[in-house]
This record gives structure tokens, sequence and C-alpha cells, in this order.
């Protein structure tokens, strides 16, 4: 696993709190039988920032107090290690969808507390869909779309139409489907150069 | 003082600042109907890989930022510590963004003593500008696949209070510059390029790259490292800060 710097990992928990592109996960040991519901909650949040426009980043070592507040508790070494083996873990994530899965693990550390970071890329051509139920209840669901909300507070979810229309667009654009096909071009308005920059005059 | 777009316009002006202008190269438009449209379209095309989107969408109305429509237009300001900018995405795909340099405003705002000492109007941070760089055309790159534009589209960059301020590199990492690298001229105006739809989609980093060799130039700085600057690329689109 590559090593992230002090700064980095400082600049990736500087807001505190989860972002649309950053999620934060407990910490737990990958192979043990009794995380599989951590496990299951990491694939998912993966196939929902595989779903999210410019993708994201999933930080594990931090944990929910009871009032909700946010412990950067990090990860002990053994925790840590168990992340170790990225051909495992990409087959675990990558068993949950048809099309693959983009991501690269890493781990930092920051006040001498010890975290592991997904860096999630944007699905290229295909959004992923899950393709079959979790063992633990409710967290993966076979044909679910997830993704990250739109709207605050952030959390991956199976698409609302908002982030649907969001999925739809960015398939499409993919796709580099040809606009002029469908008619959107009007062909009246002849605008120059010299219209755009009368429109920007008062802030030039 | 309430701030507002103008307020914040003018506060930008004081210091350093960046204008990216995009409009249309043809004489077609595929107008953005209705126009509130043109908010999805930029929180969709707004890069986020270091911690403050680019541009910043204002998600909320707050104290220290705005999103409105006003006529033919979407207009957002945002004046929150050292990170300043107005923008408008016009009907028309026409956008247009000011923003202040970092360097000149986070003094004010940050908490490392090392980054307070920095003084406005001395120091253009090496990887800071091409993290700036490659975030507008990772921008542009966005904003062209959303359908707006039939063809091409025209780019203008500008960076303004650019006279004898200096090349001045952050990372403990890099090698130190040697002798002196500053800009004679008050304003540097990359020149105007543009590009087709297509090529945006699989060029935009080496477009940006193109850009930011040519600002490092004009600080004479002749030969900047090139693989150097094109990994720094790599990291921040790979979000490997």
């Amino acid at each position: 696993m590559n090593k992230l710097t002090e700064e980095q990992m400082a600049a990736l928990l500087e807001a505190g709190y989860e972002l649309r592109n950053r999620e934060f996960k407990s910490p737990f040991l990958w192979p043990d039988i009794n995380s599989r519901w951590l496990k299951e909650k990491v694939a998912r949040a993966v196939l929902g920032m595989t779903n999210t426009r410019s993708g994201g980043q999933i930080i594990i070592g931090i944990e929910e107090g009871k009032k909700k507040e946010l412990i950067p508790s990090g990860l002990t070494n053994d925790q840590l290690n168990s992340f170790e083996n990225y051909d495992g873990i990409k087959g675990y994530i990558d068993g949950f969808t048809h099309t693959e899965t983009n991501f690269d693990i890493s781990w930092g550390e920051l006040q001498n507390n010890k975290y592991v970071v997904f860096t999630v890329q944007e699905f290229y051509e295909i959004p992923a869909i899950c393709k079959k139920d979790g063992q633990e209840k409710d967290i993966l669901k076979k044909a679910a779309i997830y993704t990250r909300s739109k709207k605050a507070p952030y959390s991956t979810i199976p698409v609302t139409d908002i982030e649907l229309r969001e999925i739809i667009h960015m398939t499409v654009d993919k796709e580099k489907y040809d606009l002029k096909t469908r008619g959107w071009i009007r062909k009246d308005a002849v605008l120059s150069e010299d219209f755009y920059k009368s429109k920007v005059k008062d802030i030039d | 003082m309430n701030k507002d777009f103008q307020s914040t316009l003018e506060i930008i002006k004081t210091h350093g600042y960046w204008k990216m202008h995009i409009y249309p190269n043809s004489t077609n438009f595929i107008p953005i109907e209705p126009i509130n449209k043109g908010k999805e379209i930029i929180e969709s095309a707004s890069v986020q890989f270091r911690g403050w989107d680019y541009p910043h969408f204002p998600t909320q109305v707050l104290d220290h930022q705005k999103i409105y429509i006003a006529g033919d237009k979407v207009e957002a300001w945002t004046d929150y510590n050292q990170f300043k900018e107005i923008w408008r995405l016009f009907n028309t795909g026409q956008f247009i963004h000011l923003f202040g340099l970092i360097e000149d405003w986070i003094k004010e705002s940050s908490s490392s003593q090392r980054l307070k000492e920095i003084l406005p109007g001395r120091i253009l941070e090496i990887t800071w500008t091409i993290h700036s760089i490659t975030e507008m055309y990772a921008f542009i790159r966005n904003l062209a696949q959303a359908g707006l534009y039939e063809s091409e589209i025209a780019v203008e960059i500008t960076l303004f209070g650019t006279k004898d301020r200096e090349l001045f590199n952050f990372d403990m990492r890099r090698m130190p510059l040697i002798g002196e690298h500053k800009a004679m001229t008050d304003i540097v105006v990359f020149p105007k390029r543009v590009y087709k739809i297509q090529e945006l989609e699989t060029n935009y980093l080496d477009f940006a790259f193109g850009q930011i060799v040519y600002l490092f130039n004009q600080f004479n700085w002749d030969n900047p490292n090139t693989e150097a600057i094109k990994e720094d690329q790599k990291k921040l689109i790979e979000r490997r800060l």
C-alpha cells in the first residue's frame, strides 16, 4: 500500500465531516468473519463512489459515536495490515458488479492514528450495478444502483430520481451522444466573439 | 458590510486573480432552457480533486456564498476565507470565472505559520498553479461533454497582478528553483485557444500542460521539468496529493 504524507492525510480529514466525494467507515479487520457487515458497507461505498461524478475517497478508521459524532480512532496495526491484500479486496468488491471498479488502496497517519484510504475513480463507460444480494441484510441488493446523495447530509444510497438523472447524463456524455441527431441545435442564433465579450463587460 | 456578487468582485480585484472565459466558437448555440438547468450543469461539471471544488458550487445559500438566476444567466459568488470567486453561466453556454489567487489570501485564514508568512502579491506557488490550470481544463472538459456546444469552444485565460511576482515552491520534496523567476508584466494573457469538443475529452491534460508551460515561461522559467508537471497533473486528477 502506498503511504500518504501527513499533510495529505490532514487534507482528507480537514472538513471534519463526510462530503459527497468523501465517506468515512469504522476500523475493522478485513478477513474477520465478524466484519462481514463492514466489508459489505465498504463494497457498497465503492460502488456508490464509482457512480458519483469524479469518484472520491473512502476513509477507514473513523467511528461514529452515540451522538453521531465522528471519532478518529484509527486502525490497529493488524487491522491496517489486513488491507494489504489488494487483489483479494478488489476481487471481493468486483464480485458485486458486472463492470470492473477502479480504485487504489493507500494508508496514512495523522496524530499517531492510522487510516486506510480507498481512492475510487468514476466509472469508465457503464455505471456499476449491483449484481447480487449481500449476505448481510439490507446492505447490498441485487439490481440496485448505488451512489452518493447529491444533497447533504451525504451518504451512499440507492439512486433516487435526482441522482439517476446525473448518472444518465454522465453515461450519455461518455458515449459521446451526437446532439445534432436529436435536433437540439437552434440554427437561428448567430453570435460573435464581440457579443460574448459585451456580455461580461461589467466584470471584465 | 453584506457580501454580494459586486463586493466579492471588487475584493477579488484588490489582489492577484485568475480569469477563465469560455464561449462557443460557432455561429450556433444550444440554448440552456430553462436557465435554471444551468445550475445542474455547473454542479455536475465542477471538479473536486483537493477538497475545494472548481469552480465552487454553492450548494447552500449562506452569508458567504450565493447562487441564483439573473435573467439569461446563472450567477454565483463566494467570499469564504482564502476562497474568493464569482462565476456566470449564460444560456448560450458562455461561462466566465474570476477567482482570487490563494497565495494572496491564505495569510488571513491559514493556521499554518509558514503560510501566514506569505505576503500578497509576492509569489506564485508552482504546484498550486499546476493544480489550478489542470482543474480549469478538467472542468472545461466536463462542461464540453454536457452537450452545450455544437463543435468548438474558445478558451481565454488571464492572470492578473503578476508584475514582480516570483515563482515559489512550497513542496519541500522538490528541488528549490535556482535563480530569479519573476514576471515582468502586470497581466499574463494566455493565448486564446479553440478546442474541438471531442479533442477535449481525451487531450484536456495536454492542453492544460501547454498553458502551464506558457505561464512558467512568462515567469522566466525557460525549462520547467515537463515530466514533473505531468506527474503533478496525474496525481491531482487521481487524488494522490
